[in-house]
């Protein structure tokens, strides 16, 4: 191994920390790889950094420099002398989380089901549960509100039973729900299929009930691509605009989340507030893809080491 | 424990994976269910274990009706074809599994686990992770961990399978020794009749969800029950021919008179076939050396019949060859030691 790090792969030192270890993966240089011309080299790098600082880059930036044209204290007071503002923030923690956890439930079942049985009607379901990605979520949350509606025998029960529904909580996270429904299932069907029923078959031969193989052989295996599914649907949940505009009713200081309130404050033209709130909403997402990165960090350092083991025998 | 397989039958869609086979596995009894790929002794091992229900049939353990019932109820130890070890767990942790299932004490779970890390000589590995294993010590710490419970039986599913040529010979000999000294009922699946007869105390035959033969391994051998089994355990010449007044008849080729069978297709074994430099013997048959190996301890003689063109193998000692002065192109003259007939069978 020492001497993979010895040689002049960037003239890296051999400490193996995590940040040499991701750093070594990068492409030594440029030269030793590429038979390219220098031209189509250099247009292409050009190009990706266009699209990279055109797209993401100088927007993200504006938006933070705006936000704290200001200053710090004005940016602050924006987010938080605001009811309205404040509640937002307060009913986005409320819906994320929610939709997520349920999600998770049921990511989890599904996956699980998917990859160890056949049943009819299970091609039609692997098919299906990308719809969310396809459909627009307007469409999702109309369909919430025209289901729910009083017309109907589900708005119907609702009514009796004294549920609040649409222009409510409920319907908020459902609609968020519907929209990132496949995004725990999509990341964890791979990696069930990658491990296998075996190890869980073994477990249930060696006595374990069907909680104890869960817990004990399922659960650690796929930890790592299940907190990275519930990282996105995190992600994806907190920013959900569309579906939730539509059932929520849009309610200021009641029903409005971040994104919807942002974009009032924007329409009121409350600036620098809705700076200061989207830039919040901004910093949330990129947490949230740091969070990723440790873990696949971690994720590589695992598998490397693991590698190591192997060489070393 | 004994086991007992009454008339099960599997089927999965179309394919009838076992048609009514029954076998009976003695108390302490180590087990051979041999085969080609498709044959159904996977299916069988894993009705066994409780994997599969049987579409009909029963299973018994001694006097228990086990048909049913699920694998985590029946106290069996199961080693699978590619060990299934639990990746993120040491070795002494997937060890250990069954009995932290139990809920033994940690006391209790590290005197057994020491215990059988001495059994499968792996003393010292126990903070290894699977991955850092080698192929055969990741089968003795699936054994192990199957072993762990004290199951009444252990059922194992081509225990050798993914073992390269050494090791699998060594792990043969060391598993029979394990069972000498445990003598727990066992069953293994294999393809490989080198696997089967150098462990087993009885081996069952099977061909497309069928048993053809079963019994010790000797008898299985010396006295095969039709074509498919005498051909399955090993090299067989088969020469193609009809019978006179009683007589096993060749081309040219007369057997003597101790054969076996009935039929009028001959086979032999390379070992059972020998070589004559002049015809001494009634009825042999003239045959062209076109290749002389030497494998292992014997000598292999590839001969060509000059009417046919048909090849007979022969396997000499090393001794007797050296006598003949072998080489390509020398004509011989081949007759058999024993011979058995069979009937012509078109299907195999």
């Amino acid at each position: 191994m020492d001497s993979f790090n010895g040689d002049k792969v960037a003239g890296l030192s051999p400490v193996p920390n995590v940040a040499a270890e991701a750093a070594s993966f990068a492409p030594p240089s440029l030269r030793d790889c590429r038979t390219e011309s220098p031209f189509i080299q250099y247009t292409l790098i050009i190009l990706a950094w266009f699209f990279f600082l055109g797209i993401l880059g100088i927007p993200i930036l504006y938006l933070f420099t705006q936000a704290f044209s200001v200053g710090i204290s004005l940016f602050f007071q924006s987010i938080f002398a605001d009811k309205d503002t404040l509640n937002s923030i307060f009913l986005t923690l409320t819906i994320a989380p929610l939709a997520v956890l349920l999600n998770t439930v049921f990511g989890l079942n599904a996956a699980w089901l998917l990859t160890r049985y056949r049943f009819p009607g299970r091609t039609l379901i692997l098919t299906l549960i990308d719809l969310p990605f396809a459909v627009s979520p307007v469409v999702t949350g109309l369909c919430l509100v025209i289901l729910a509606g009083s017309r109907t025998w589900v708005g119907y029960w609702l009514d009796r039973l004294g549920i609040p529904f649409l222009n409510n909580t409920p319907s908020m996270v459902m609609g968020t729900m519907f929209v990132t429904l496949p995004i725990i299932v999509r990341e964890l069907i791979p990696v069930l299929e990658e491990i296998g029923p075996e190890q869980e078959l073994a477990a249930t031969s060696l006595g374990a009930n069907g909680t104890q193989m869960f817990l004990r052989i399922t659960l650690p295996n796929i930890a790592i691509g299940l907190l990275y599914g519930v990282l996105l649907c995190n992600a994806r949940a907190i920013g959900e605009f569309a579906s939730v505009a539509v059932v929520s009713g849009r309610i200021a200081g009641a029903t409005e989340t971040m994104p919807l309130r942002v974009e009032r404050l924007f329409q009121e033209y409350k600036s620098p507030a809705d700076f200061a709130l989207a830039s919040l909403l901004a910093l949330m997402a990129f947490g949230t893809l740091l969070a990723k990165g440790l873990i696949e960090n971690r994720l590589n350092y695992r598998h490397h080491s693991v590698k190591k083991g192997k060489m070393g025998q | 424990m004994s086991i007992s397989v009454k008339n099960v039958s599997k089927r999965f869609g179309n394919f009838q994976a076992l048609d009514n086979v029954s076998i009976e596995v003695t108390s302490g009894c180590l087990l051979a269910l041999l085969g080609p790929s498709g044959c159904g002794k996977t299916t069988l091992l894993r009705i066994i274990a409780g994997l599969e229900i049987p579409d009909s049939g029963s299973v018994r353990y001694q006097d228990t009706e086990v048909t049913h019932s699920r694998i985590q109820d029946r106290n069996v130890g199961f080693v699978f074809q590619h060990y299934a070890l639990f990746r993120h767990m040491s070795v002494f942790e997937n060890i250990g599994f069954a009995l932290r299932v139990r809920k033994w004490s940690q006391s209790k779970v590290d005197q057994r686990v020491s215990e059988l890390m001495h059994l499968v000589r792996l003393q010292g590995m126990e903070d290894r992770m699977p991955s850092q294993l080698s192929g055969g010590q990741r089968q003795r710490v699936a054994l192990a961990r199957a072993l762990a419970a004290e199951p009444k039986v252990l059922l194992l599913d081509e225990p050798f399978g993914a073992l390269d040529a050494k090791v699998r010979s060594e792990l043969r000999a060391w598993l029979r020794r394990l069972h000498e000294e445990i003598h727990m009922t066992s069953v293994f699946v294999t393809h490989d009749q080198e696997d089967a007869f150098a462990v087993a105390d009885k081996v069952v035959v099977m061909r497309n969800g069928r048993i053809e033969q079963q019994g010790k391994p000797v008898e299985i051998f010396e006295h095969p029950a039709n074509p498919f089994v005498m051909d399955f355990l090993g090299h067989v010449n088969v020469f193609h021919g009809r019978q006179e007044n009683d007589v096993p008849l060749l081309t040219g080729f007369r057997g003597p008179e101790e054969g076996e069978g009935s039929g009028k297709w001959v086979y032999v074994r390379p070992h059972e076939l020998d070589l004559y430099l002049h015809n001494q013997v009634d009825g042999s048959l003239v045959g062209t050396i076109i290749q002389v190996l030497p494998v292992g301890g014997i000598i292999r003689v590839l001969l060509e019949d000059p009417v046919s063109t048909a090849r007979i193998q022969v396997d000499l000692h090393h001794l007797r060859a050296k006598e003949l002065l072998l080489e390509n192109g020398k004509r011989m003259w081949v007759a058999p030691k024993r011979i058995r007939t069979f009937e012509p069978e078109y299907s195999i």
